[in-house]
């Protein structure tokens, strides 16, 4: 899926001049005059900026630095300054967009203005057919900056969350006066060879680094925090009055309050517990999906379970079932009311709560990130705890000198990461909580942003919700049609064709996108599906020809797939997840051993196999049926070996012979229709396998020359798959 | 007196038992601790002070007489010893 890469050039492009493009005025009077992206997105012809430069009357208090007052006014611009004081330049740090042409880049410079960390970072956005998803991000994490009359040059080397070899980066950013409007800023990739790869210019978008959507709701008997004045009380910084926005506005982010507040009616002494918020959440927060977006909830509430005698709860990030983070609460039963104390709490809490919702932990807690990292207890943030604070070297400690010298603001290396950190890292609903490192999973999980293909992709795991570590497992992929067009047969949807691919977020901490043992190579085969149709196919996912059992360890596995419509639009699914179970006794590890061997693996893979290079997973296999009966798998064993003795098998000889194993019928009966009856209950065989299994061993009757028999089992998979509501597409293939 | 047993730190996906003079009290599976407060979960058994508080999991154990406080706190450190002893007083959040 990551064959273009948008850092490279086009082999043969000629690469513009980028001290020509840089000057700000050459940089602007080419927008909308480059031609040749449209093609290729990763060309190093310019990407044209959107116009979206502003007039000086559109200037935002977003476009300047903060004061220490908290006010927000023009770098140098203070009411007393003399006429003769020339024009101030405005900051070059803040956000910038490429056009949505093939890939589009949001770029974010971070070189002056409000404490700047002298970095870059971007992520990628890819455009195919009708759907925008998420490719990658990057960041610079140090830079050398030069600064002429005329521009701001910013060169650095950056990490990258796929494999390129363009991984310089140089941005180069006009400088305007502050009311001119903001230039666009040029990047420009490069070997650290020099190689010249893509350019992007990108027109100046906001001075936030990010904007996050922020949807309030509050439970009936309290008051929810508005702001405090942080002189209020001693305090280490200047004295200010933050709310949540102001508090978020001064580390770089812009968080909107999209409003509508809404009053959530409870009993009263009404106790709340995660499974109620997380409830609570999907029930009130409108903006809510099940996907990565920068939208979050917070309620206002009064009281946790987990508030006891000696220790009161006073806020929480809940959202730790399916995609993490999208929501947290703070609880106001010991910090209510309007003392400063009391306000100040609101604040923290508030504040603090959102940082986990960014995928922040607390300074003490920063040794249980993934991947660890060590902890800061002496960090002055609002990460941390008051009563937890601790500078070292024998200076005072705890909450007294904690609120003394809390300047109130997130400490650098938290800054950093809620400005540049990687895009599934920090976004809402991204990476789960606490897995905040640089990984190269962001583009095998990427969001659609938008998608109007008219197709919708389901994927889930077939049958058992939490397998025991060894037993197949088997993904429903399912297609549905939303809108009249055409798409490939259901057959070809099977992973195994091409057109789906699978990726799976393991335990262990990487990615594999799912490369099946067995490859079929064919020609889209299409057929015109009717708004409303379903296209569903069972795939045995968990063996892979790179790194073998993909399952191999208990735990919790991420899976996401990908159709490739014929129309050039990219399908993203759901994210499944799958829990693995560990064995629990001698004879269910014994069994996972059978069944985690390699051969094993690649003898499910081909639905049984004579193959002596395979007997030692065929013997698994037996051996799981015959002394392990009652584990999850055996059914699995029935099915695989039914449908190989349903078959043929021909084995060439080393002198090139050929001998020729006939069908056993018998044998096959006893298997899959064993297999049948012992999945019609709740458990064993997911449906689609067992239509697969039925359809199969009429097609052995039928190619033996048993017509009736064929016919009534067909007859009888039938009936059973139209009374369990299959799809027509999936009826209409066991027809004879 | 109802003993909280606060579930805290290195809880993931776990099954954890909690019995009280060798009876069991609670148990549960999916355990996993929610870093934002460093809690998994808070069992809350019958216990007088004096009893033999034990908890399981994985093949850990860890025991303990209950005291006067109504609180106990479990952990798992990174090196995944389990740890129990007093609970921290203060607010968590």
């Amino acid at each position: 899926m990551t064959s273009i890469e948008p850092n490279a050039a086009i082999p043969g492009s000629a690469s513009a001049d980028l001290e020509m493009r840089s000057a700000g005025v050459d940089a602007q009077s080419a927008l909308g005059t480059q031609t040749g992206r449209e093609g290729d997105p990763s060309g190093p012809a310019l990407a044209t900026a959107a116009d979206t430069d502003r007039s000086p009357s559109d200037l935002t208090t977003e476009d300047f630095p903060r004061q220490p007052d908290g006010t927000a006014q023009p770098e140098g611009f203070a009411p007393a300054a003399p006429p003769v004081t020339p024009i101030p330049f405005r900051v070059a740090s803040g956000r910038y967009r490429s056009q949505a042409v093939g890939f589009q880049l949001e770029l974010r410079v971070d070189v002056d203005g409000r404490r700047p960390l002298h970095k870059l970072s971007g992520d990628y956005f890819r455009l195919t057919g009708a759907t925008v998803s998420y490719f990658g991000s990057w960041t610079v994490d140090a830079v050398t900056v030069t600064t002429t009359p005329t521009h701001v040059k910013i060169v650095g080397t950056a990490r990258t969350t796929w494999s390129t070899t363009f991984t310089v980066a140089t941005v180069t950013v006009p400088r305007t006066r502050v009311f001119q409007p903001a230039a666009p800023a040029t990047l420009r990739w490069s070997t650290p060879s020099g190689a010249i790869g893509a350019t992007y210019v990108c027109a100046w978008e906001a001075g936030a680094f990010r904007t996050v959507e922020l949807e309030q709701d509050c439970e009936s008997a309290v008051t929810p925090f508005a702001s405090y004045n942080t002189g209020s009380l001693p305090s280490g910084g200047p004295a200010r009055d933050l709310g949540i926005g102001t508090a978020y506005a001064e580390a770089g982010l812009q968080v909107v309050d999209t409003g509508g507040t809404s009053t959530i009616s409870t009993p009263s002494n009404h106790v709340w517990n995660n499974a109620s918020l997380h409830h609570a959440m999907e029930a009130h927060f409108s903006r809510r999906q099940e996907r990565p977006q920068f939208k979050v909830w917070l309620l206002h509430a009064m009281r946790h379970e987990f508030t006891t005698a000696t220790s009161t709860l006073l806020g929480i990030m809940f959202d730790q079932q399916g995609l993490h983070r999208q929501g947290c609460a703070t609880f106001y039963e010991r910090i209510a009311g309007d003392s400063p104390i009391n306000q100040r709490h609101q604040l923290h809490t508030n504040v603090h709560e959102l940082g986990h919702c960014f995928n922040l932990y607390h300074s003490f807690h920063k040794n249980r990130v993934e991947p660890p990292m060590p902890n800061r207890p002496g960090s002055l943030s609002w990460m941390n705890y008051p009563r937890m604070y601790d500078p070292g070297n024998g200076s005072p400690a705890g909450e007294g000198p904690f609120w003394a010298a809390f300047p109130f603001q997130f400490d650098d290396l938290e800054l950093a990461h809620l400005r540049h950190g990687f895009r599934n890292n920090v976004i809402m609903g991204g990476n789960p909580f606490g897995t905040g490192a640089a990984s190269d999973a962001g583009e095998e999980f990427a969001e659609l942003l938008s998608d109007t293909s008219g197709l919708r992709l389901r994927i889930g795991q077939a049958a058992d919700d939490r397998p025991l570590l060894g037993t197949p497992v088997v993904l429903e992929i399912d297609l549905t049609v939303e809108r009249s067009q055409e798409v490939n047969t259901r057959e070809q949807l099977h992973p195994k064709y091409g057109f789906v691919q699978v990726a799976v977020s393991r335990p262990r901490g990487d990615v594999v996108v799912h490369e099946p043992p067995v490859r079929h190579c064919a020609t889209p085969d299409l057929v015109a599906c009717a708004s409303g149709e379903r296209l569903p196919i069972s795939a045995y996912i968990g063996y892979d020809a790179t790194v073998g059992h993909l399952f191999e360890d208990p735990g919790t596995y991420r899976v996401r797939a990908v159709y490739a419509s014929p129309n050039g639009s990219l399908v993203l699914s759901n994210t499944a997840t799958i829990r693995v179970g560990a064995p629990r006794s001698a004879q269910e590890d014994a069994a996972a051993e059978l069944l985690l061997n390699d051969r094993t693996g690649m003898a499910i893979t081909l639905h049984g196999t004579d193959s002596p290079y395979l007997v030692q997973g065929t013997s698994a296999l037996q051996t799981i049926l015959a002394e392990h009966g009652d584990h999850p798998a055996a059914v699995y064993a029935q099915v695989v070996l039914g449908m190989n003795a349903a078959r043929s098998f021909t084995t060439v000889e080393p002198d090139g012979s050929v001998h020729v194993r006939e069908p056993d019928l018998g044998r096959a009966d006893d298997l899959l229709q064993n297999a049948i009856r012992a999945s019609r209950g709740d458990g064993g065989l997911d449906d689609l396998t067992v239509y697969q299994a039925g359809a199969y061993l009429a097609e052995a009757h039928a190619r033996a020359g048993d017509t009736d028999g064929a016919h009534q089992l067909r007859s009888e998979i039938r009936q059973l798959a139209q009374s369990k509501g299959a799809p027509e597409s999936v009826v209409h293939s066991l027809d004879e | 007196m109802q003993l909280a047993v606060e579930l805290g730190e290195g809880f993931v996906d776990d099954e954890v038992t909690v019995l009280v003079d060798g009876r069991e009290e609670w148990h549960r599976t999916g355990v996993t601790t929610n870093y934002s407060v460093g809690i998994a979960e808070i069992a809350r058994v019958p216990a007088e002070p004096g009893a033999l508080v034990e908890v399981r999991v994985r093949d850990l154990t860890s025991r303990r007489e209950v005291g006067e406080d109504p609180r106990l706190r479990v952990d798992i450190d990174v090196s995944g010893g389990l740890a129990m002893g007093d609970a921290p007083h203060g607010d968590v959040f």
